[in-house]
């Protein structure tokens, strides 16, 4: 499975929130990280494989506050492709960090729903 | 071309925790060389750099004499990608071994070094050793005496 590079990562978690570039520059300066709006836009840039250089610590550190998500999270593609043996299904689910609190709820409630099912029908 | 490894669950879990930790601060420096800051994870070590203690081999160098001695971190990297791909990108991770296996993360002059766990240590070498970052003194530890090595 091929992990999403960090570029592409800060992208669709700044969009998922629904935040402009100043909004997230905003942000990150509320954690101590003081970065223009085009660093940002910089970070987001298509780069070519392999050639990622991540911001320094304290930016990846406030990037994972800003955003409720942890590093390993944010830096995936630094640990190559396909590192785990996790199932196919659990690897699907590695962008669930993506949701917002609500859309996460939603998402269990029908889990819930689906497991619950399963086991009405079991019984019958 | 290098080979593709998958790591077992365990492993996995392991190394994203311990880079979650060096990010979380989790983390203490040891000492600085011309070139890097060296950090450990947790209580990686027994010992601080500098400090002896008691049943302590002194032929056996510091994590710091390593990194401070250019000719020893290019003979022990002979096998080893790490240090082409943190100059070449600002990061790297990979797996040194010398009295036992340590994960070593660089991002940028900051080296990050944690003890791999015992039950997890042929796993995640076999992983580094397929992507060609890892290595292993070809003498039983490392000494002061750099002659030693040849």
């Amino acid at each position: 499975m091929e992990r999403t590079p960090f570029h592409q990562r800060i992208k669709t978690l700044r969009q998922a929130r629904g935040m402009s570039l100043r909004q997230m520059a905003a942000e990150l300066e509320k954690y101590g990280v003081k970065v223009s709006h085009n660093a940002i836009a910089k970070w987001e840039a298509e780069k070519m494989p392999g050639s990622t250089r991540l911001p320094s610590k304290e930016v990846i550190s406030a990037l994972c506050k800003c955003f409720n998500v942890k590093p390993s999270f944010l830096i995936e593609e630094m640990f190559g492709k396909g590192t785990s043996k996790d199932s196919d299904r659990l690897q699907k689910f590695t962008d669930i960090e993506l949701l917002t609190s609500e859309e996460f709820d939603a998402l269990l409630r029908v889990k819930d729903l689906f497991i619950k099912r399963k086991h009405i029908a079991g019984e019958g | 071309m290098l080979q593709r490894y998958s790591l077992e669950r365990e492993s996995s879990t392991w190394l994203k925790d311990s880079i979650d930790r060096i990010y979380i601060d989790d983390n203490y420096h040891c000492c600085s060389t011309d070139n890097f800051e060296i950090w450990h994870i947790g209580d990686c070590c027994d010992y601080s750099c500098g400090k002896t203690i008691e049943g302590f081999s002194a032929d056996l160098i510091f994590c710091g004499d390593f990194w401070a001695s250019k000719t020893l971190v290019k003979h022990h990297m002979k096998t080893n990608r790490f240090l082409d791909v943190l100059e070449r990108t600002g990061q790297a991770c990979c797996v040194i071994e010398m009295r036992t296996p340590h994960l070593i993360w660089g991002h940028g002059k900051n080296i990050y070094d944690i003890a791999i766990p015992e039950h997890l240590c042929a796993d995640i070498v076999a992983g580094a050793k397929a992507v060609e970052m890892y290595s292993k003194s070809n003498v039983v530890g490392i000494y002061r005496n750099l002659k030693k090595l040849a």
